[in-house]
């Protein structure tokens, strides 16, 4: 930390601008995090019982000797500090290690998988936070009730239903009833598209899964920003604003909408930040290519490495989506001192 | 000629099964150039007053008269878009917080630009920014202020930044809704001064919503004493301060340490405010009175010009004659 | 009368801060000396940030101070933390600005009063303690006593509710109460009825009392003594009627004039300009001097001190 100060004060010097250097400083505060987010979930990896080895060599009742080799061949018997300083290593040089599984390096699989998830997630969270945002938009500045009490109701149903199920209810609906969306997967498989017809059929199939997170997440982003437009609404500049002459619609638009967006983001980055892990469960209805059940199959085969390295790749992407809201924060909101 | 006319004024805010009758009966008539302090403790309905005249009290509440007149014109039962137009032109108003009148997220020149561009739409930045910073001077504040945010400023000068915004279209009436309550008191002293210079500068009518009669002392030409939202004394300030007629004016100014003879005990006035979801028949002071006989039983007693001032009580002439 | 019950020395509590990585500190209160006599209403004026609560909370152990002695009764009281230590408390309780957060809002009133009273071990069985309780009520004319006692702290007024705060306290019999800004948040004529109350029961248990505020008009009618407060320093230490009256110091001199005191006679300001400076890591000299408009170089080098000039009488300032 000692470093990081002085490190700091150098670009001080250097003459950033004080935004610059909060970037620097958060983004290089970030390395710290993700290396002490590492060695808990290796140590809590490695609480759990049962042996790696074995699960590795695939016998029921592996020999001995079978087991030590394997455990030569892996580290598995070095002591758990030198296996976390080896895996340390290794994250720097950009490996995380080989999958016991999949007889394969995680990178690779992990790569092949996080573009779908991302493209998935974010796509989601992003029309969430728009169609949320807007209907509470919409809502708030109509005072009326009843809009107000159909939209809460609604956004209750949704908030409370099970992504897995709604999934099922969509591809009941959408697929198998009207035949408007293919079922599951992310290309169809029979035809071999190039360029704009790959991206249209990527979309198509994007469609309902997107829908279904996209579905949940809007009452999220409604709910807050609905009752961030209502506080503002109470807040006394308003009363200012009006006693002025300022017209209903100016404030609103200028006023009460910057205001009221600010917890919003938080929330779009928190939504960000589980972007890679939080959609396992409509990924395997889909059966849409991506992290979700890569991390299944890993917890449940004991697939260390591949379960750190999921891990590690979370806890970045977690990181990064905390970094970029605070960063959007500090450029809207300037009370945030940096 | 009077500026403001207020003829029967009554402000209720509706609860949930009743309604609390918060300003009552008030009449009032505050000639041009008058610095007239509205003097009340919590409850008395004064800040409900302004907030009335100002067609800002929040949703719950509304407001009965039957007349209202600012410069001889009706403010009562016009438009909302009309009184919108004349909103900041005839009559602006400062708040008490200072630190939350104005949006934290926006500097105070746009808020201030939007100030003006709500009622004279053709005026360009430049020339905005330029009668700005010559307002922000009239009241001692540097021109990088407009480039600032509210929380960059202290109390003392964010309550100055929303007095030059008050003045921005030269209003002839301006409502100080306890601007100087959360200030310290140096901070105070020098801003009532610069109040004080302010209403000579710009030909000002003044209504000082306040709680403190120090300050209406320093400042104000005449004092109104509100009681439970009633009007109970009106008249010059020094008059009403050293010689107050009403006993509820009296009981409010002898408890004020620096009035209480030396030596004496400080009085205070015993009981509690009366309910004003369903205020008393009888005079509103009644049930704290140390005056009081059978007779102040018997209904309201009417608001009564008595030696150049005038006074709300059955006894006035009996006790001061 | 002239034994000393409290004695301050050298008294100091910095706030650490950090402003662009570097550490700084907040010397909210700075190396204060003063003694109050037994049975004295000592009062401390200033503005906000002066120090005034912190320097409250330090004697009452709530904060803890960076260097200095507190010694009370003969005991050095400095340096130890009293978290538990019902003889002390006892002997200090402290009155706090706002009565609604200085009451649990759940408990009853009665229940809030009889607590403390249980812990402290005054009047052994439960019948006296209501007695006692009742009795101080209606001395203090809170009454109905029976009905206020048993509603909740969200059923009375500020003023009621302040006036049973003292009567809380009152009931320990301590020796020394603190009384922070305990009218300042009620209406005037509310007032007098809780700055009657304490001056009853403080003649009554003939205890002292630091009275802090800012309004120096509630300061004068109620102490013998005043302390003025700025920036963490003392600047004047006077009887009230000479301190309302002929302020000798500068900033005390700033303070009346600005005040608004009503009386007949005009009165002339002492015109200062500028803001209260919070006092991180401050210049030497005196802490006034960048406000003040008697400042002479020396003011800036050198810091006055607080030296005798006549009867009880103190001030810092290099003029005086």
């Amino acid at each position: 930390m000692y470093r990081l100060s002085f490190l700091c004060s150098f670009l001080e010097v250097k003459g950033l601008s004080s935004l610059g250097r909060f970037i620097i400083r958060r983004t290089l505060s970030i390395i710290p995090m993700v290396l002490l987010i590492v060695a808990i979930n290796f140590f809590i990896i490695h609480l759990a019982p049962g042996n790696p080895a074995q699960l590795i060599s695939g016998l029921e009742q592996p020999s001995p000797e079978v087991i030590e080799a394997l455990e030569e061949q892996y580290g598995l018997n070095q002591p758990l500090i030198v296996q976390l300083g080896l895996y340390y290593r290794n994250i720097f040089q950009g490996n995380l290690g080989y999958s016991f599984i999949y007889g394969t390096s995680v990178n690779g699989l992990i790569f092949e998988r996080a573009g779908a998830t991302i493209l998935l997630t974010v796509t989601a969270a992003i029309i969430a936070f728009i169609i949320g945002t807007l209907i509470a938009v919409w809502v708030g500045r109509r005072k009326t009730k009843v809009l107000d009490s159909i939209f809460s109701v609604l956004a209750y149903i949704f908030y409370a239903m099970p992504s897995f199920w709604l999934a099922l209810v969509l591809i009941l609906t959408f697929s198998s009833t009207f035949k408007l969306f293919p079922t599951s997967g992310m290309f169809n498989v029979r035809e071999s598209y190039e360029g704009f017809a790959k991206i249209g059929d990527v979309l198509y199939h994007l469609a309902l899964p997107c829908a279904t997170l996209a579905l949940i997440q809007i009452p999220v982003f409604f709910r807050v920003t609905r009752s961030s437009i209502d506080q503002v609404h109470q807040d006394e500049y308003i009363t200012t604003f009006t006693a002025i002459g300022i017209s209903r619609k100016k404030i609103f638009k200028k006023y009460v909408l910057k205001n009221a967006i600010l917890p919003t983001i938080t929330i779009f980055g928190l939504t960000l930040g589980y972007a890679i892990s939080g959609a396992a469960l409509v990924e395997i209805v889909f059966a849409w290519p991506g992290m979700g059940r890569l991390m299944l199959d890993a917890v449940f085969r004991r697939d260390y490495n591949l379960l750190l390295g999921i891990y590690f790749v979370m806890a970045v992407c977690i990181c990064l989506a905390i970094l970029i809201t605070d960063i959007v924060y500090a450029l809207v909101d300037p009370r945030i001192r940096y | 000629m009077p500026l403001l006319q207020m003829k029967n004024v009554d402000i209720n805010y509706r609860m949930k099964k009743n309604e609390v009758k918060a300003v009552r009966d008030f009449t009032l008539d505050i000639n041009e150039r008058d610095i007239v302090g509205i003097i009340g403790e919590s409850g008395s309905g004064k800040s409900t007053l302004a907030h009335g005249l100002m067609r800002i009290l929040p949703r719950n509440g509304y407001m009965k008269a039957s007349e209202i007149k600012l410069n001889n014109k009706d403010i009562l039962n016009i438009s909302d878009e009309e009184f919108r137009e004349l909103r900041w032109i005839e009559m602006s108003i400062v708040f008490q917080k200072a630190m939350s009148a104005l949006s934290p997220v926006h500097k105070i020149f746009d808020q201030m630009y939007d100030t003006i561009l709500a009622h004279k739409p053709q005026v360009s930045r430049n020339e905005a920014e330029e009668k700005l910073s010559k307002l922000l001077e009239i009241v001692n504040l540097p021109k990088k202020t407009l480039n600032m945010y509210p929380h960059e400023l202290s109390g003392g000068m964010m309550q100055r930044v929303m007095i030059s915004l008050g003045l921005i279209f030269n209003p002839k009436l301006v409502i100080l809704d306890e601007v100087t309550t959360a200030l310290d008191v140096i901070t105070q002293g020098q801003l009532l001064d610069e109040i004080k210079r302010l209403v000579n500068e710009f030909k000002l009518t003044v209504m000082m919503i306040t709680h403190d009669v120090g300050v209406v002392n320093e400042v104000c030409t005449k004092i109104a004493i509100l009681y439970a939202g009633e009007l109970l004394e009106y008249g010059n300030v020094k008059d009403i301060i050293f010689e107050p007629f009403n006993p509820y004016t009296q009981a409010l100014v002898e408890s004020h340490p620096d009035l209480n003879p030396e030596g004496s005990t400080l009085k205070g006035i015993p009981g509690i405010l009366p309910d004003l979801i369903n205020p008393p028949e009888s005079c509103i002071f009644y049930d704290r009175c140390k005056y009081r006989k059978d007779i102040c039983k018997n209904g309201k007693p009417e608001l009564q010009d008595y030696k150049g001032r005038k006074v709300k009580c059955f006894r006035v002439g009996e006790l001061h004659g | 009368m002239d034994k000393n019950i409290l004695e301050v020395k050298n008294l100091k509590k910095y706030f650490p801060v950090r402003k662009m990585g570097k550490k700084q500190y907040v010397k909210a209160v700075d190396d204060l000396n003063f003694s109050i006599r037994e049975g004295e209403i000592f009062g401390v004026l200033g503005e906000s940030g002066c120090g005034k609560s912190t320097l409250g909370r330090v004697i009452n152990r709530l904060d803890f101070e960076q260097s200095g002695d507190i010694t009370f009764l003969n005991n050095v009281i400095s340096g130890k933390s009293y978290k538990s230590d019902k003889n002390f408390r006892k002997k200090m309780q402290m009155i706090f600005q706002n009565p609604y957060d200085s009451f649990d809002p759940k408990m009853l009133i009665y229940k809030s009063i009889e607590l403390p009273m249980k812990i402290n071990d005054v009047n052994s069985d439960a019948g006296s303690r209501i007695n006692e309780i009742v009795e101080t009520m209606n001395k203090a004319k809170l009454t109905p006593a029976e009905s206020l006692l048993t509603r909740y702290p969200h059923e009375l007024s500020g003023g009621q509710l302040q006036r049973i705060s003292i009567i809380r306290s009152m009931l320990l019999k301590p020796k020394f109460i603190i009384a922070d800004e305990c009218v300042s948040m009620l209406d005037v004529s509310v007032r007098a009825g809780v700055l009657n109350l304490l001056l009853t029961f403080q003649e009554e248990l003939n205890s002292a009392m630091l009275f802090i505020t800012h309004d120096i008009s509630v300061a004068t009618y109620i102490c013998n003594r005043i302390m003025v407060l700025y920036a963490g320093k003392i600047m004047e230490i006077a009887e009230s009627k000479d301190i309302l009256d002929n302020p000798l110091h500068p900033y005390t001199r700033a303070l009346v004039s600005y005040s608004p005191i009503i009386s007949k006679e005009e009165k002339k300001r002492f015109r200062i300009t500028g803001e209260v400076v919070t006092p991180i890591d401050p210049p030497p000299g005196c802490r006034f001097a960048s406000r003040c408009p008697m400042a002479k170089d020396i003011c800036k080098k050198e810091e006055p001190i607080l030296k005798e000039i006549g009867k009880n009488r103190k001030a810092a300032c290099h003029f005086v």
